[in-house]
């Protein structure tokens, strides 16, 4: 198993370090709090694995923002589904 | 003692002298096969054992990768399987045009194209019927 990005993890830009480091929690924290592993954090930080629809909506419940602003599209992948 | 005691002992101390005359006869066979354990045990501890733990030990991104993983190995499997399978066809099929001495298989060339299919079918049809019971089950 590589861990070169696919495609779909490319497109999506996440902010889940951001909000972990301002509420000063460790990844292994973090992973507690959604009931994952702490590996599968990195991951996700990384933007190296797209989380289910479930585990973004617990990501964003436990770092007390909505999903839209834990993760977005990519500036350029707007511009062409715009086009 | 009674002979019939005598006689018990003696048939256990030919258990015991067998068992140990097959362990060191054997112990060369025995490294290898300790060595695959070994080998099998660091790689378990490598991944965390994700491959084998059941589902509700394993995150989303676990069982991903696990899943992955099992379908990679069993593409894996079934290519080295079907590999082996046909050689043997056709090394079959080379010793009978050949009649040579050394051609040591008492298997017909029916029971060989059996042999071939009872590999090749299963790896072709098990991922598909699977998924059929699964769908079936829903």
């Amino acid at each position: 198993m590589g861990r070169k990005p696919a495609t779909e993890e490319d497109l999506i830009l996440n902010h889940i370090e951001d909000n972990r480091t301002r509420l000063g929690w460790s990844r292994q924290e973090l992973a507690d709090r959604v009931g994952v592993h702490y590996q599968t954090m990195g991951y996700l930080e990384r933007g190296e694995y797209s989380p289910s629809l479930v585990l973004a909506l617990r990501l964003a419940q436990a770092l007390g923002v909505t999903i839209e602003q834990l993760f977005s599209l990519k500036e350029e992948t707007n511009h062409e589904s715009k086009e | 003692m009674s002979p019939k005691n005598e006689k018990q002992e003696a048939a256990l101390e030919k258990r015991v002298a067998t068992c140990t005359v097959f362990v060191w006869s054997d112990v060369w066979g025995v490294i290898p096969l300790a060595l695959c354990f070994a080998v099998y045990l660091l790689l378990r501890v490598s991944v965390r054992s994700i491959a084998d733990l059941p589902d509700r030990f394993l995150d989303e991104r676990q069982l991903k990768l696990r899943n992955r993983t099992y379908l990679q190995a069993y593409q894996l499997i079934g290519g080295v399987v079907s590999v082996m399978a046909l050689a043997l066809l056709l090394f079959t099929i080379s010793q009978d045009f050949q009649k040579a001495d050394s051609y040591r298989f008492d298997l017909s060339f029916g029971q060989v194209e059996a042999v071939v299919w009872f590999f090749f079918l299963p790896m072709l049809l098990l991922p598909s019927a699977v998924l059929t019971w699964d769908e079936a089950g829903r």
